[in-house]
């Protein structure tokens, strides 16, 4: 684990797996509750054993910087082209993004076609019609539920006790009963200081930098853009998803994809099977790899 | 210090103990209890960013004595969410034997 200065910014980057393996396997995690601890729990061991591995914390997210703006597409894009070259990576690489992760996956094979020899998407977010919106929607919401997570914590840390219900406060800013719910379930459910933590991480990003409003200015990506991706990609995608029929527009416009829907997950399939994602990974690097021979 | 491989266990414990002092920060670790039978989660709540930046610092600390890589591909989520201080410690002795 190090800090490497890309894009201006000092990313915290593990590298895994013999340095001369081929090819390089760069994983990109989720957007705001998320950094690269959940790709390491679950992917980026498994593949050291045959691949190398790069991981890093995106812009905002684990340990690396936070500025207060650029969280478009496009500056997750330049941030990894910046990181390959810190890292003296010429060849090209493979991209394993989960969530949105997938998105600046896709956003950098069509900036940086050159670069890619292969796209693992997982439950990969694109920006279609309204997705700007949609997504600033969720983010919001988001922000909300961790400004009130923190103040039930503080009133629970100096009162010992909650009101019946959560805090008056909490109707105040338009929650329902069902996300006060949620929200004294994840205080319940979470230690009370790993609660905490990410909650504050998540007030700091959603409240303190430009991340929603530079996500909903997001440009939908057309049918045209996804058609000039020609690497060979992976999409995997669990049935019970909310975005499941992106995998249709994946498969519509791009020749050389493999689809994967697993039965019965949703959009959390990454942690909740990752054995079946390592499963239908390492069939389709093997053939990367024959391609690259 | 000693060798890696004269290391006894409670050695490397105090080992361990001094990483996760120095990942969790001193303000916290002030009162904290590091011991055989002390889970990450339930007992040190720690962040699982800081869980991965303990393995990163017991990676530089033990080298290819240690492989790390292969022990946390081995276990499921849900294993190395439950770890104890322990079991990590009997992994790094074992190995360094």
């Amino acid at each position: 684990m190090s800090l490497v200065l890309a894009n201006g910014l000092a990313l915290n980057v593990i590298e895994l797996g013999e340095e001369d393996a081929s090819p390089t396997v760069v994983l990109l995690h989720g957007i705001v509750i998320d950094n690269l601890s959940s790709l390491y729990y679950t992917l980026a061991n498994h593949l050291a054993s045959r691949y190398r591995v790069v991981l890093y914390d995106q812009r905002g997210h684990g340990m690396s910087d936070r500025p207060k703006s650029g969280y478009s597409v496009l500056d997750n894009v330049e941030d990894l082209n910046s990181l390959l070259i810190e890292l003296r990576i010429e060849e090209p690489v493979v991209l394993v993004g989960n969530s949105f992760g997938g998105t600046i996956a896709l956003g950098f094979a069509l900036r940086y076609p050159e670069k890619v020899c292969g796209l693992g998407l997982i439950e990969a977010h694109f920006a279609v019609e309204g997705w700007g919106d949609k997504m600033a929607a969720t983010l919001r919401r988001t922000a909300r539920l961790a400004r009130e997570g923190l103040e039930m914590e503080r009133v629970l840390r100096e009162t010992g006790s909650l009101p019946e219900g959560g805090l008056p406060s909490l109707k105040k800013v338009g929650l329902s009963d069902e996300e006060v719910a949620f929200v004294i379930g994840w205080i319940e459910d979470n230690s009370r200081r790993k609660a905490t933590r990410m909650g504050r991480t998540a007030k700091a990003l959603l409240d303190g930098t430009t991340l929603i409003e530079d996500l909903q200015r997001e440009e939908p990506l057309t049918q045209d853009d996804l058609k000039k991706i020609m690497c060979p990609t992976l999409a995997i995608y669990g049935s019970k998803s909310d975005i499941v029929d992106r995998a249709d527009d994946l498969k519509k416009a791009m020749r050389n994809i493999e689809i994967n829907v697993l039965d019965g997950y949703d959009h959390s399939v990454l942690m909740r099977a990752p054995e079946l994602i390592r499963e239908s990974l390492f069939g389709w690097l093997s053939q990367i790899e024959e391609r690259i021979q | 210090m000693l060798p890696l491989q004269q290391l006894s266990e409670k050695e490397v414990l105090n080992t361990v103990r001094e990483l996760i002092y120095e990942v969790v920060g001193e303000d916290y670790a002030i009162d904290l209890e590091v011991e055989m039978e002390t889970s990450f989660q339930d007992d040190l709540e720690l962040e699982s960013i800081e869980f991965v930046t303990l393995a990163e610092r017991l990676m530089d600390t033990f080298g290819e004595s240690v492989d790390f890589t292969s022990w946390i591909a081995n276990m499921e989520v849900e294993e190395i969410i439950a770890m104890t201080v322990g079991q990590l410690v009997e992994y790094i002795s074992k190995s360094l034997e």
